[in-house]
């Protein structure tokens, strides 16, 4: 009798170390599982195939008939099927459109927990309509959200245990592991896609850029010349930015420059800026008044006017052989006469208009300025006198004025000196406005 | 700093208080305010400047293009209250030649502009 008892007992701990052990081997199986799932995760960035490749591994390692990732399309506010696996997977996947609180997913989003229902047909929050589209029989559901921190993006399911057993708390803690790693691979790819839709606007920037670089004038009238030197540089504060500036030789004796600065910056600035100066080449050869020319491209302006849009601008005729100066003024800054003889600095007093774009009705007055041999005309935008160092000031018209009066020399050695002292002067800060300098050196009539 | 716009309805006009810089970032909130406005064809708008300390060009652009669209329906729009520096922003570009600019709302009122 003890013998039979001896035995009874040995086989029932036999029994219970198989069970354990068929119990570990289980886990380490879900355990393996997982790894792989990590692999796979890491493997792609397609994002449709790496959920259907995880989805596989998950339907596996639940035993079940069907699986599928629902994520919620934002636009239209409703759970859409990314992937659905099994028998009629396809059918379904073009066919699920939930909204929230609808069937047993829909369920799931609105109450961003977990959810088994062993039997369907008991449970009202099965919405059976899919089944009876596919054709497909659903006994019992696991639903899980996918969380991306604390938002949800959408629920993942599995359908009937292909052992006919239904689904347990420990399936659903394992399907919940899987939610995550699914939750994180959607996430990963997303930002990924972010990251390319970043770069690729950022391309477009740059090509915006050389685009806009290509309406200045790469070499300026002059180069050649002996009566005059002129030089120029505009340095965009982004990409694009909404300053430009001209040089044209509108016959051997007369110099046409222009400087200006479109309202705002980035691309809209950029595009009126551009079509600005294709309109100021259009003109210029028609008009030899400064006043006639800024209230053509005015009555333009205004006429195509957006969101307020506007310019200021400083329009130069320069005669070559008098040294005279005509132009004429539209809400930008005060042209800069330094004398060549004595460096003297005067500030153009002008009868200024209002900036270009806004008014019909607007009257630009022509103001005259006289050269003498040797003296330099300096016109600039407001990212100049604009600049602020650390301490909150402005580099100031001031600042300015006083370094037109140190310095002398080739036009292009002048700017060049005047960029560095206001990058000295704003020295970490960033540059908030687009720079734009032009200096001209008239040497006098030919001998 | 963030910007507050507050709307408040007069008798003969309707003041729109702005509170913040208005750059390239917060214009946009001035001018859906404003078009709200204009929209509705406010008869009279005044905008209360007084607590911006700073305004970019994309700033100005917002308020010609509330003066613009009040212009189209014969509406009546002003600026009052002008910290110096912005003021000098009008001044220097010569907007004071297209904006109705006043000292305050009391000013803008016994002008008669408004």
């Amino acid at each position: 009798m003890v013998g039979c008892t001896l035995i009874f007992s040995s086989m029932k701990v036999k029994q219970t170390t198989e069970k354990e052990i068929e119990s570990l081997r289980s886990r380490v199986n879900d355990l393996s599982s997982l790894i792989e799932v990590s692999i796979i995760i890491n493997s792609t960035l397609d994002l449709e195939k790496l959920i259907g490749l995880v989805m596989e591994k998950a339907q596996s390692v639940m035993r079940a008939e069907a699986s599928s990732v629902m994520l919620i399309n934002e636009k239209t506010n409703r759970l859409e099927c990314e992937v659905a696996l099994g028998q009629v997977g396809e059918k379904v996947r073009k066919t699920i459109q939930l909204a929230k609180g609808q069937g047993v997913a829909g369920w799931t989003w609105k109450h961003q927990e977990p959810l088994i229902v062993s039997d369907v047909e008991q449970d009202p929050r099965f919405y059976s309509v899919i089944d009876q589209k596919s054709g497909f029989r659903t006994k019992s559901i696991l639903a899980v959200p996918l969380m991306a921190k604390d938002r949800i993006i959408g629920v993942a399911e599995v359908i009937n245990r292909t052992d006919g057993k239904q689904f347990t708390e420990q399936d659903l803690d394992l399907f919940s592991t899987f939610g995550r790693q699914v939750s994180l691979a959607i996430e990963n790819a997303r930002m990924h896609r972010m990251e390319l839709e970043q770069e690729r606007l950022r391309q477009q920037l740059e090509s915006a850029q050389v685009i806009q670089q290509s309406f200045m004038p790469e070499i300026l009238p002059g180069a050649k010349a002996d009566r005059f030197q002129l030089a120029a540089k505009n340095l965009p504060a982004i990409s694009v930015g909404g300053d430009f500036y001209d040089a044209v030789e509108l016959d051997e004796n007369h110099l046409g420059l222009l400087i200006g600065d479109v309202s705002g910056k980035g691309v809209p600035a950029a595009l009126y800026m551009a079509r600005l100066m294709s309109d100021f080449r259009f003109f210029v050869q028609q008009k030899n008044d400064p006043a006639d020319l800024l209230t053509k491209l005015n009555e333009i302006l205004v006429d195509r006017s957006r969101q307020g849009m506007f310019v200021t601008l400083q329009y130069l005729i320069v005669d070559l052989m008098t040294g005279r100066v005509r132009f004429c003024d539209a809400g930008h800054l005060p042209v800069i006469h330094v004398s060549g003889k004595n460096n003297k600095v005067r500030l153009i007093d002008c009868d200024k208009g209002a900036p270009l774009g806004i008014m019909k009705t607007m009257q630009f007055t022509e103001t005259d300025i006289l050269l003498q041999p040797g003296d330099y005309l300096m016109l600039y935008t407001d990212g100049i006198i604009e600049t602020m160092n650390e301490k909150n000031e402005q580099f100031s018209i001031h600042r300015l004025v006083e370094f037109a009066s140190q310095k002398q020399g080739k036009p292009e050695n002048i700017i060049n000196a005047l960029i560095k002292k206001v990058m000295h002067f704003s020295e970490n800060m960033p540059q908030h406005d687009d720079i734009t300098v032009m200096v001209l050196r008239w040497n006098g009539p030919l001998v | 700093m963030s910007l507050n716009i507050k709307v408040q309805t007069k008798d003969q006009y309707v003041l729109l208080d702005i509170e913040g810089d208005v750059d390239l970032y917060s214009s946009p909130d001035v001018r859906e305010a404003l078009l709200k406005l204009t929209k509705k064809k406010t008869p009279t708008i005044l905008v209360n400047l007084e607590k911006v300390p700073y305004m970019d060009s994309s700033g100005v652009a917002t308020l010609i293009e509330g003066l613009q669209q009040c212009n189209k329906y014969k509406g009546k729009f002003g600026l009052v209250s002008l910290r110096d520096n912005v003021r000098e922003v009008f001044e220097l570009t010569r907007l004071d030649k297209i904006f109705e600019i006043h000292r305050d709302v009391n000013e803008a009122l016994a002008n008669g502009s408004i």
